[in-house]
């Protein structure tokens, strides 16, 4: 849980080195995934699964702003900063929650502001905190998939395609968890129903965005679904804020 | 469905079989010498054209000249109350116990003189009551029209034995053919109220009468109907008319409602058949031929009939794929197959099982066929109802579409005009600019230039989202609530214009839908309680469509569900919620603070 994840979305290569030699030299332990286009990185785009986005605005296809725009729908969470040349889009900035404006060519010092600021901020995102080989580490609820107990350990399957094992029970660890998006749909089994892609009537399963499937007890499943849609129906009701503006 | 055919099919097959061993079975059971008390006599002494001797019935006797007198004696032991049952083809009968005439039969003016013979006759007369052995002598008269007579076995028992032997043996006929009356009747009844609706329901008429004339047959040929009705001669008429005439209205209901492509075979064999009973009816109140000698005709004509018409469905049904001849085959073979069973029965294989058996039972399994078919067919209608409703609808969201698009392009023009207008005034624009600097006007300038930025249109056609026809039908009704005085209506729609393999008129259907009920919910509200909140979005290949609108009230079901406020009965929200579980997803509708919610999702791959 150390490394900073970074993806980065730049379609100049010599531009995206000399960022990521920046983001190199700052001495912070991080893992970074390049992107050239929009699409690419919308394809591969899952909830939670980076820290940070560094973002070329001018690109070819989808312009960065489209790109982020269509991000938060999804991910409302993750710290995002415009590269660009000019300022033009300050106020779309502003309205998709971008937190820094960096421009080019990049500063070292811009750079290790906003690699600072993304550290911080997971730190401060909710999450579990669990201990692994005495170790403290806090695993951000938007992160995890489900959980799943097996004898005495906890399994946490993790949005990167991480699964954290430690020992625990899951009747103590369910209260921790938000209740807007984790079920307990099993004896075993803890799903996040943000990540769960469709219900399996016959295995009586929640699919999840892994490919695993998540059991669902006989007498819950009529439950699980309507939880699920609902979940899915609240998301939906809540992007855009009321529009009332 | 296909299941069900073979299903049927096997079950006939075996229904046939089951009948041959029961035939069989019967035959060689066959002993009623002591059945139910009641004493079959079989033992006579047999007078006729000068020999005499021995005879076992049933027997019978031919070639005979007309009236020539045929005389069966037997002894009998008659107990208290008993009687005998007698019956007699086509022939005059006397009977004599120990001497004296008890009881006559086709003397000189007991029937029609149309009539060559007294027609076949079924009676109980009592027997003498005496303690010793009675002499019964029966003096029939060869039949004058026909060549042979047959001699069924007379016999001896109290009158409720005999009719509970008769019933034993006929009873399923006498119920059944009483049933396809009364059935027939009620059909009748039922098509004279469907003609005032609807041109096909004649061929509910033709079903009733066919039903009708098949009963009045099998009642007038069932012996234990002479024993209530005590006129033969309408039995007779009954029986001939019913087996003439039943497979004309047959052919007509298959022409009616089978809509055939080569309907000339059906139509010359009901003509045909028409023509005959014409002729036979004619012959024999003529008194030239009797409708029992023209019987033979008739059982080559019917089973001619019915496999014309079993053939003309299956060749509609094979060469024409047509649906309705399709479903009717089965039945149409039924009926074909059985009334040849009846005739193989009547002229090979002599069973001793009642007249008519077999082809009651085709007509009993086509009466079932045909009334499954009925459901079918109406499911079916019922089904094409609601498609029709659907395509419909489907129909004049392309309209509404069809609208919303004109009504873009002719605001592009406009603005397309107006700026070249603007382009035009340019020149003049910048000299009265120029004219005011150089007369440093600028309170002037300030004023103008304001003005000027006023007039720059306005760029109001942004597309409410990327799906074509999703947004031409979003924007359509945009422009409706905004007529409607529904100034608070919002979009945020995410819905690609390549939506997988859900179909744009699909999502226009629940987009269409959606915002049709929310607009006549809010149109009865103010502009300002009034709004409408749509959005849309897609994650892991799921749709969800959410929309929030004010309303007044809404009445809801017992089960939840809500019925609309509007003519036509809640069936958009019924075609939401059939579209999303075709694309197995689902919608929710729920009024909660004034606040009517829509939600549905369908999985787009």
């Amino acid at each position: 849980m150390d490394e900073l994840r970074i993806a980065v979305c730049e379609d100049n290569s010599e531009e995206c080195n000399m960022l990521l030699s920046l983001i190199r030299d700052s001495g912070m332990k991080t893992e970074i995934k390049v992107f050239t286009t929009g699409e690419e990185l919308l394809e591969n785009y899952r909830q939670g699964s980076y820290d940070l986005i560094f973002m070329d605005i001018y690109m070819e296809g989808i312009s960065g702003v489209e790109t982020i725009k269509r991000i938060r729908e999804q991910d409302m969470e993750v710290p995002v900063a415009f590269t660009t040349t000019s300022t033009d889009y300050a106020l779309e900035s502003y309205r998709l929650d971008v937190v820094k404006y960096i421009e080019k060519p990049v500063k070292a010092k811009a750079v290790q502001d906003m690699l600072q600021l993304a550290f911080l901020k997971r730190g401060s995102l909710p999450g579990l905190t669990i201990f692994m080989e005495s170790k403290r580490v806090v695993i951000p609820f938007g992160q995890i998939l489900y959980v799943e107990q097996q004898a005495h350990d906890l399994l946490f399957y993790l949005s990167d395609g991480r699964c954290l094992r430690t020992k625990g029970r899951l009747d103590e660890v369910e209260a921790s968890f938000p209740l807007f998006s984790f079920m307990r749909c099993h004896k075993s089994y803890l799903a996040n129903l943000a990540f769960v892609t469709g219900l399996d009537t016959e295995l009586m399963t929640f699919r999840m965005v892994n490919g695993h499937n998540v059991y669902i007890r006989r007498e819950s499943m009529k439950k699980a679904k309507t939880a699920w849609e609902t979940y899915m129906f609240d998301v939906v009701r809540r992007l855009g804020g009321t529009l009332d503006e | 469905m296909n299941k069900w055919r073979k299903f049927l099919a096997v079950a006939v097959v075996l229904l046939a079989v089951l009948l041959f061993g029961y035939a069989f079975y019967s035959e060689h059971s066959f002993s009623k010498e002591e059945e139910g008390g009641v004493e079959v006599l079989t033992e006579w002494t047999l007078e006729a054209g000068g020999e005499s001797g021995p005879v076992s019935l049933p027997f019978t006797l031919k070639g005979l000249s007309a009236r020539m007198p045929v005389v069966l004696t037997a002894r009998i032991q008659p107990g208290p109350g008993e009687c005998i049952y007698l019956k007699t083809v086509y022939a005059p009968v006397r009977v004599y116990m120990d001497g004296e005439l008890v009881f006559t039969y086709g003397e000189e003016g007991d029937w029609p003189s149309f009539l060559p013979d007294p027609p076949t006759m079924v009676k109980l007369v009592p027997a003498l009551q005496t303690s010793r052995p009675v002499t019964l002598r029966l003096e029939f008269l060869f039949p004058s029209h026909r060549n042979q007579l047959p001699i069924q076995p007379v016999v001896l028992g109290t009158s409720d034995q005999i009719l509970q032997m008769l019933f034993s043996e006929m009873g399923f006929s006498l119920f059944f053919s009483i049933v396809l009356i009364a059935l027939g009747i009620l059909l009748a009844l039922i098509s004279i109220v469907l003609l005032r609706f609807e041109k096909t329901g004649i061929s509910v008429l033709w079903l009733g009468l066919f039903s009708f004339l098949t009963g009045m047959w099998v009642l007038g040929e069932c012996d234990l109907t002479g024993m209530f009705i005590d006129n033969p001669t309408i039995l007779y008429l009954m029986a001939f008319m019913g087996l003439f005439t039943f497979s004309v209205p047959l052919l007509k209901l298959g022409e009616t409602i089978l809509n055939l492509h080569r309907p000339e075979p059906v139509r010359w064999m009901y003509t045909g058949i028409e023509f005959a009973v014409f002729c036979a009816v004619l012959l024999q109140l003529t008194g030239v031929c009797a409708l029992s000698k023209i019987m033979y005709l008739f059982h080559v004509l019917i089973p001619l009939a019915l496999c014309v018409f079993a053939g003309t469905v299956f060749w509609e049904a094979v060469r024409y794929k047509n649906r309705f001849a399709t479903h009717f085959l089965l039945s149409a073979i039924v009926l074909a197959v059985f009334s040849l069973l009846e005739v193989a029965n009547y002229y090979l294989f002599h069973f001793h099982v009642q007249i008519t058996f077999f082809f009651q039972v085709g007509v009993l399994l086509f009466v079932v066929l045909v009334c499954i078919q009925c459901g079918n067919f109406l499911r079916y209608s019922f089904l094409m109802q609601a498609r029709n409703r659907k395509l419909s609808y489907e129909l004049s969201l392309m309209e509404k579409q069809m609208e919303a698009q004109k009504k873009r392009y002719s605001i592009l023009y406009e603005m397309a005009a107006s700026i070249k207008i603007q382009r035009h005034d340019l020149k003049h624009q910048l000299a009265v600019i120029r004219n005011y600097h150089e007369n440093r006007q600028a309170e002037k300038l300030t004023d103008y230039l304001d003005s000027l930025s006023a007039n720059i249109p306005m760029e109001d056609t942004e597309p409410l989202c990327r799906n074509e026809a999703v947004n031409a039908v979003a924007l359509y009704y945009q422009g409706l609530a905004k007529k409607a005085g529904i100034s608070r209506i919002w979009f945020y729609l995410d819905i690609p214009s390549d939506s997988g393999r859900v179909s744009d008129s699909d999502l226009c259907i629940i987009v269409g839908n959606l915002l049709e009920n929310a607009i006549a919910a809010c149109g009865i509200l103010d502009g300002r309680t009034s709004f409408i909140r749509m959005k849309s979005h897609i994650q892991y290949d799921i749709l969800v469509i959410t929309m929030d609108n004010a309303y007044q009230s809404v009445k809801q079901k017992p089960d939840g569900t809500f019925v609309s406020q509007k003519a036509g009965g809640g069936v958009g929200l019924a075609s939401i919620i059939s579209v999303a579980e075709k694309y197995g997803g689902n919608a929710r509708f729920e009024a909660q603070n004034q606040v009517f919610s829509s939600s549905v999702y369908l999985h787009l791959k």
